[in-house]
């Protein structure tokens, strides 16, 4: 590729604005310098001939950058018009509630896949995009400019000097700049000296703030990227009734999680005097806190998986919502509950043509969740569990069925034998049992299985998390939020003073923040003889409004 | 220097390219369970409804045929039938069938055993404790796995009769 | 303690109504600088120890409350809106003593004063914490999303100054017409404020009984006159009218009402003004601000953003994301709040590189400024009352 010549004798890349060395403009555009990294040449933009350049300088453009985020930002904001499927409520068909709840508007957004937008492969592949802009475009300017502000000469060419937004000149011979050196350096600026010139410098680090945290955000694009990659990330659930100790998945067996109390408290419209005008607002009575006291336990060492295992101890913790139990990189959270689930049935029987006292001892106790099989009392009497259905419904086919292992509907087959039937040979009494419901399954029965009692226990629902992304993620985000800071509350600025024919030249650039720079040339120049600067853009804006002021008036 | 930028370019493009490939692949792909095709099969130890216990090392050398399975799923009940008519001339050459209840109540188990006159030996995990172990998920999961205790295959949802020997087949061990 | 902080709110809405008299009097009084100068001057500096007290007042506001209540008082829509109004006040006493310009005083504290009068129309009261917002995190989160968007805020406020100063008024444009939208939100905003004061102390409520989204029979209570009426809705209270129209069932026929109050308060309003004016609104502002130097204001709307937006970034997206992964079990999930504090990040974002890379200075820049402010009140009123979500609290 063709080199460009400066009058300095700089031989600079072909698309240089300003001369690396000096600092000449080499094109003419406009009245004012392009500072943009420096004028040097943005190298995607030089050379495309492959296809590997093509698409490197595709994402290499901040254009396209920009259009990425604009393109994630809409998509993002239609995946909010109604909840995702992971928001609906459980156990409801996606294919049908959308249309139900939403209408035409709801079934329009399930069948274009909206319900499930931010995993879908296109918005993935806007997020990817979004991440190859960031690596190539950062990686195409970062070292060019770190290049050019590393070797850039104190010297400039006048042209350059002219070029500066803030640019002013006068009389060289009455300026005091030993004065304006120390003044420099009490406002910390670093100062550089070449015959007789000076560049004074500040906060330049600010200028790397972008690329720092571009590095962030790919370090945290990452992180999210390997929540995809097999092991690294765990979301399972578990539910545990009171007293009962479950398995965490996830830990290949070897850890337990007891849940001995479940609790809901509630606040108390009586005595929270502050709140009460809220609470007796309210239609319902609001939940001040869910907890389990939950215990962990570790499977012994050296003991296999399965009916052999033993527990030890671990530590106990009550579970809370903000308060989860953590151990290992796993956590186990409070996100729901079952109040009062049915656990036990006790029964008797009941007769209009057997005396009382006979059936005072037939009492039994059905443990919904590991119920006896027989139940032999000392007066003769025998009953029998001949079919069980925790949750109880009748299948297409009629047929008497569970729908899974929850008593949430138990159905209980009982066959009583009174004292003078043989079970082996005779038939005995038949009847379904459950909830409010007792029904006479065959003929000629003399007695009543009556439910005495009931009790219920509460049971814990928590969330397993194990996610080994988070690292990734806290260090991404971190880096991310130093170079935000960076380069956001830094500004790099630089003043130049230069002599030239018996001129004095003073010009500034500032990345951003103009007007502190303004103010530390105006601190300077105080008592120093410096030439008075102004803002070239300034001037520039009044002489556009004179003339669309002169424009205005010629028309009238 | 400007091969070197357009080898630079390419390695980073191809490099990005397969992570998100990679990713993508994992995303859009059916789940891998927790044991899989390839993996060994972490052992266990089981009690049958007589308290006749099992264990998986001891059947090293035998293919094992591992069902997990219950009375509420209606594709575990053909299964079963399947299993129940085949399983004695499998046993014969060295595949063992293993039928494994997710944590049922024993009577369930039982009256279930009764009423479609199963003959093998069922088993209860209790408290999931195996099936945890495996990553069950949906009933039924099948586990084939091979005479050197290596998992050959993972099945999950029903499976026609000529399926279910097919797998059976392929689990006799070869010599 | 709880009276108390409702007294020092409302004196800090005071005095921030003083700060900005005391603004517009420093602008017009230039007029007559030859003959008192000094004392227009003067005034500039009243309005801004004005805003220095009125802050000063609103923070004790947020310590009482904080003591009376017992944890950050920012958990309910009354509470967060009016942390944004103190953030945005707080935001302006940081940058006027950089920039010492009264034009972004007349602006910001009549925004202030609108945000903290909007709070209080939602409920006031004290009420107690769910779980999931029982953790310090409450604060060190909704804290410093608050001063984050309170100084994004102030580049609103600095691009509308920059865009009355430049919008040429003579002809009717699209910008001519943005720029009188805004001021129409602004005059509605207002309106609704004052509607809802006013039948509020009248203790107006009219009740219907009316068949809901279930079929079930209901009452829905009206505290705005009912133009529009609850589906087959039918008046049982003594206050109140027939309707004119009704609404179907699965619209909410009382917040329609209000908006449509609303609607009409602010067309009066602004029919009015432009009426009085002969000119747009905002026209007839722009001779006030004549004086105005478009770069600075520029620069301030810029500096406004760029300081704002990493304290956005990190009190709605960072500490979001780490109190998401205690409370909720995961750091980010998708939730509407979530992904609406996504696009206000993406938006600036896109604003920074546009500005910095693309060259978007001036009115393009300002029109952003205003986008990202619509933003950020659409998150919090929007999302928070219609998009159901985990952050639905209020």
């Amino acid at each position: 590729m063709n080199k460009e010549t400066c009058e300095c004798g700089h031989k600079n890349p072909y698309g240089t604005y300003l001369c690396e060395s000096c600092g000449k403009p080499l094109k003419e555009d406009g009245r004012l310098a392009n500072m943009r990294y420096e004028g040097v040449a943005r190298r995607s933009q030089t050379y495309s001939r492959s296809v590997i350049d093509k698409i490197w300088n595709f994402f290499s453009s901040v254009k396209v950058g920009i259009w990425i985020i604009v393109l994630i930002l809409l998509t993002s904001s239609i995946g909010t018009l109604f909840p995702q499927e992971m928001y609906i409520p459980p156990g409801e068909d996606p294919a049908l509630y959308y249309a139900q709840e939403y209408g035409i508007l709801g079934q329009l957004y399930y069948d274009l896949g909206f319900h499930n937008l931010y995993s879908s492969w296109w918005y993935m592949l806007l997020i990817a995009a979004l991440g190859i802009s960031l690596v190539i475009a950062s990686l195409d300017r970062f070292v060019p400019l770190y290049r050019a502000l590393k070797k850039q000469r104190v010297t400039r060419h006048a042209a350059f000097m002219k070029k500066q937004r803030v640019y002013g000149e006068g009389i060289s011979s009455n300026a005091d700049l030993e004065g304006v050196k120390d003044k420099l350096k009490s406002k910390r600026y670093k100062v550089r000296e070449e015959n007789g010139n000076l560049l004074a410098e500040k906060g330049r680090f600010a200028r790397w703030g972008p690329y720092v945290n571009h590095i962030g955000l790919i370090i945290f694009l990452i992180g999210g990227m390997l929540r995809f990659f097999p092991g690294m990330y765990l979301d399972d659930y578990v539910w545990i009734r009171e007293g009962e100790t479950e398995v965490i998945s996830g830990t290949d067996g070897e850890y337990f999680v007891e849940n001995n109390e479940f609790l809901v408290e509630l606040y108390d419209e009586q005595d929270e005097d502050i709140f009460q005008e809220a609470l007796m607002r309210e239609d319902a009575p609001v939940v001040s806190n869910y907890q389990t006291n939950a215990s962990l336990y570790k499977r012994s060492e050296g003991g296999s998986i399965g009916s052999e295992t033993e527990l030890e101890h671990i530590k106990d913790h009550d579970i809370r919502v903000n308060e989860p139990l953590t151990f290992e990189g796993i956590s186990l959270y409070q996100v729901d509950y079952k109040i009062n689930e049915l656990s036990n049935f006790t029964f008797t029987l009941e007769s209009e043509t057997v005396e009382e006292e006979q059936l005072e001892e037939v009492v039994f106790n059905v443990d919904l969740n590991d119920p006896q099989m027989h139940y032999d009392f000392d007066n003769g009497y025998q009953v029998e569990i001949i079919e069980y259905f925790p949750n109880f419904y009748v299948s297409d086919d009629g047929e008497p069925m569970t729908m899974n292992r929850v008593p949430d509907n138990p159905r209980i087959i009982f066959e009583v034998f009174p004292p003078d039937t043989d079970p082996e040979t005779e038939t005995g009494e038949i009847s379904m049992i459950g909830v409010q419901v007792n029904e006479a399954l065959n003929e000629g029965h003399e007695h009543r299985i009556s439910m005495q009692d009931v009790e219920l226990v509460d049971v814990t629902g928590l969330t397993v998390r194990r996610d080994h992304t988070l690292p990734i993620i806290i260090v991404g985000g971190s880096i991310f939020m130093v170079g935000l800071i960076q380069g956001s509350y830094w500004h790099h600025r630089r003043i130049w003073i230069q002599q030239k024919d018996g001129r004095l030249l003073v010009a500034g650039h500032a990345n951003k923040n103009w007007h502190a720079l303004k103010n530390d040339i105006a601190f300077i120049s105080e008592g120093t003889n410096l030439p008075e600067v102004h803002d070239q853009l300034d001037e520039e804006e009044k002489i556009e409004e004179d003339k669309s002021k002169m424009n205005e008036g010629g028309s009238r | 220097m400007k091969k070197k930028r357009l080898w630079m370019r390419t390695t980073i493009l191809l490099v990005m390219l397969a992570a998100i490939g990679y990713t993508f692949y994992n995303h859009f792909s059916e789940e891998r369970g927790l044991v899989d095709q390839g993996d060994e099969a972490p052992n266990f130890v089981l009690e049958d409804m007589e308290g006749e216990r099992v264990e998986l090392s001891d059947l090293q050398g035998q293919g094992v045929y591992m069902n997990f399975w219950a009375t509420y799923c209606t594709y575990c009940r053909d299964k079963m039938q399947v299993l129940n008519d085949h399983y004695e001339e499998y046993e014969e050459m060295g595949v063992k069938v293993l039928n494994i209840n997710v944590d049922e109540t024993t009577l369930q188990v039982e009256r279930h055993e009764q009423r479609y006159d199963l003959d093998f030996d069922l088993y209860i995990d209790r408290n999931m404790l195996v099936g945890n172990a495996y990553g069950v998920g949906v009933l039924p999961s099948v586990y084939l796995i091979d005479d050197q205790g290596e998992v050959k295959e993972r099945q999950v949802g029903g499976k026609t009769e000529d399926q279910v020997i097919a797998s059976l087949d392929s689990l006799v061990p070869e010599n | 303690m709880f009276e108390l902080s409702s007294t020092l709110l409302f004196v800090a809405f005071g005095l921030y109504m003083a700060a900005t008299i005391f603004f517009a009097v420093s602008i017009t009084g230039k007029k007559f600088k030859n003959r008192r100068g000094l004392e227009a001057n003067k005034s500039g500096l009243f309005g801004y120890i004005s805003a220095v007290a009125g802050l000063i007042s609103a923070l004790a506001y947020f310590v009482a409350r904080w003591l009376a209540v017992g944890y950050a008082p920012v958990s309910n829509m009354f509470e967060y809106t009016t942390a944004l109004g103190i953030a945005m006040s707080l935001a302006f006493v940081i940058i006027y003593p950089i920039y010492k310009n009264n034009y972004l005083g007349l602006f910001t504290m009549p925004v202030v004063m609108l945000i903290i009068a909007y709070a209080s129309m939602f409920p006031v009261e004290a009420q107690p914490l769910i779980p999931a917002l029982q953790s310090n995190w409450l604060f060190i989160h909704v804290i410093t999303t608050a001063i984050g968007q309170g100084i994004l805020a102030i580049g609103f406020a600095a691009g509308v100054l920059y865009l009355v100063r430049m919008i040429d008024f003579t002809k009717a444009s699209k910008k001519v017409k943005g720029i009188e939208f805004i001021m129409f939100t602004l005059l509605a905003t207002v309106a609704y404020v004052m509607i809802g004061i006013g039948f509020g102390a009248a203790d107006y409520t009219a009740t219907f009984e009316y068949v809901n989204e279930f079929g079930e029979t209901a009452e829905i209570d009206y505290v705005l006159p009912p133009i529009v009426g609850p589906n087959e809705g039918e008046l049982v209270s003594e206050q109140g009218f027939n309707p004119v129209i009704s609404m179907p069932e699965f619209i909410r026929s009382d917040d329609v009402n209000t908006v449509l109050w609303s609607v009409l308060g602010g067309l009066l309003l602004y029919g009015g003004l432009r009426f009085g004016f002969r000119k747009p609104v905002a026209g007839a502002l722009q001779p006030l601000v004549r004086n105005v130097n478009p770069q600075t204001v520029d620069e301030i709307s810029y500096r406004a953003i760029a300081i704002g937006f990493p304290v956005f970034t990190l009190g709605g997206l960072i500490f979001a994301m780490i109190w998401a992964q205690i409370a909720w079990t995961r750091f980010w999930g998708w939730d509407p709040k979530e992904v609406w504090a996504l696009i206000t990040f993406l938006f600036y974002a896109a604003y920074l590189h546009l500005r910095l890379s693309r060259g978007w200075h001036g009115e393009k820049s300002a029109w952003l400024c205003v986008i990202g402010f619509a933003l950020i009140m659409f998150n919090l009123i929007f999302v928070n009352l219609i998009i159901a979500g985990l952050h639905s609290y209020a």
